[in-house]
């Protein structure tokens, strides 16, 4: 695994300079005006993601991966890992940037409320890499775009539907709330890690 | 290592293209050459000993063990680069190094000086030959026993075609490494290889010994009376001109002797791939 790894750290690392000055620059705009970083973090953890599988086919590996020692396993598990370290490196920023940026006079309750904000962050970016990845190893990256699309679709039908059940029974938003989006998250890779395994143990290139 | 590849009634079923059944065995210390034309299943068969396709029936082994077992041991070269354009010649050895077990860095750099490879170039910069050439480093750093290669060669100018052919000929000096090589360029594989299997339409038509099978083919020219005294059960194709004719023959001996008066000539690898393609065609 730990070659896939760096291969997949050295594709990121191509892009890095850029890739800082960008969330430098978002930082920023966090900090000092209105601005919603939650978003823009997002975006950049999922593109990152979807970059590495537009190498992977532009280059063939994954065929050429698969003829490697134990190579169908092991390029799934990088994947995974990597994409755990990115998302928990952006919701780390999430957290400080969410501190730095509330008010001076409510600083001891942003430190709490940041930890929130990058609980649900961690929490949507889990679930949406989760959908993400076995739908880009069983489609591949033009396909699995139009799958994706679908299946978000369906996911942010169920969420606007659960949230509007939710509001109706007078359910309020309570920190165990953002706590849950996490697990749920956390769960949903769990699933998604051997669904990916299982469509590239079988995968043909 | 007494077979470095053995398969036994190997298929790829696609539907409306069947690759097999293909039985095949390559000793140590030799290199088998594949020849087909385009769409004959040469990728395909390598696919399948690679288990990056997964056979639809009939086994294969690599280095005596089932080839999933056996992956670490094998060099795989594709017929296009693998590595990223966007990194740099020496990066690949940095990740490659975790990806095989075997991998030597040191032999790596080696070759990277051999093949005049630059570590600093990106990969996007090197020409065709430089990329196949960084792809055969990477195949042959982590020491494997046995080789494969899908079209390595095409569309590499002679020169370093040649110079990658004389680095397939030092890595079977040991009795221990086996090469199995897919190519077009018919001369290449008559320069190199010791066994050749001949693919059409996804079955094997001709196998066996290079040496044996360019002594024992033949090709003839011919009147159309000629060609019809040919015994059919050797002729393996025939093309009929304005001026006359050409036929090979599977076994020139047999020619010789059933019609002596026709003069039959050695035939080249190229003649049996046309021949048997298209020999059928007036």
């Amino acid at each position: 695994m730990r070659g896939f790894l760096r291969r997949d750290w050295a594709l990121i690392r191509v892009n890095l300079w850029f890739y800082l000055l960008f969330l430098a620059g978002a930082c920023l705009l966090a900090v000092f005006t209105d601005f919603s970083i939650s978003i823009c973090l997002i975006l950049f953890s999922v593109i990152n993601v979807m970059n590495l599988f537009a190498y992977d086919e532009a280059n063939q590996w994954m065929g050429y991966a698969a003829a490697a020692p134990k190579g169908r396993r092991a390029m799934v598990d990088a994947r995974y890992l990597l994409s755990l370290c990115v998302g928990g490196a952006m919701a780390v920023l999430q957290i400080v940037v969410g501190w730095l940026s509330a008010p001076a006079i409510l600083q001891a309750a942003a430190g709490w409320l940041s930890v929130l904000q990058g609980m649900v962050f961690g929490g949507i970016y889990l679930l949406y890499t989760a959908v993400v990845l076995p739908v880009f190893y069983r489609f591949g990256i033009a396909k699995g775009r139009m799958v994706l699309i679908l299946v978000i679709a369906a996911l942010s039908g169920v969420a606007v539907a659960a949230a509007s059940a939710l509001e109706d029974q007078g359910v309020r938003v309570y920190g165990g709330l953002f706590l849950l989006v996490l697990l749920l998250g956390a769960a949903a890779m769990l699933v998604s890690w051997p669904i990916s395994r299982a469509v590239m143990k079988k995968k043909e290139f | 290592m007494n077979r470095a590849i053995e398969t036994v009634g190997l298929t790829k079923d696609y539907g409306p293209f069947t690759l097999g059944p293909i039985d095949l065995t390559l000793p140590g210390g030799t290199i088998l050459g594949l020849i087909g034309e385009n769409g004959a299943g040469k990728s395909t068969l390598i696919k399948c000993l690679l288990g990056i396709v997964r056979p639809s029936a009939g086994q294969a082994k690599l280095l005596g063990r089932p080839a999933a077992e056996a992956l670490g041991g094998v060099g795989y070269v594709p017929d296009e680069c693998p590595f990223p354009g966007a990194l740099k010649v020496r990066q690949t050895g940095g990740f490659l190094s975790g990806v095989f077990p075997g991998w030597d860095g040191a032999l790596f750099a080696e070759y990277l000086k051999k093949f005049d490879l630059p570590g600093e170039r990106k990969i996007k910069d090197l020409s065709r030959g430089m990329k196949m050439k960084l792809t055969i480093a990477a195949a042959l750093a982590h020491r494997p026993r046995l080789l494969i290669l899908d079209e390595a060669t095409a569309g590499l100018d002679p020169v370093v075609r040649d110079e990658i052919l004389d680095e397939f000929l030092a890595f079977v000096e040991d009795e221990d490494h086996a090469v199995l090589i897919s190519s077009h360029i018919t001369s290449d594989l008559e320069k190199l290889c010791d066994y050749v299997t001949y693919l059409h339409q996804g079955r094997i038509t001709v196998q066996g010994p290079k040496d044996e099978l360019l002594e024992r083919y033949g090709k003839v020219a011919c009147t159309r009376e000629q060609l019809g005294r040919i015994d059919p059960a050797i002729l393996v194709g025939r093309r009929e001109g304005e001026y006359g004719c050409q036929a090979l023959v599977s076994d020139r001996a047999a020619l010789r002797r059933g019609c002596p008066d026709l003069a039959v000539d050695r035939c080249t690898l190229e003649d049996i791939m046309i021949f048997t393609t298209r020999g059928e065609r007036k």
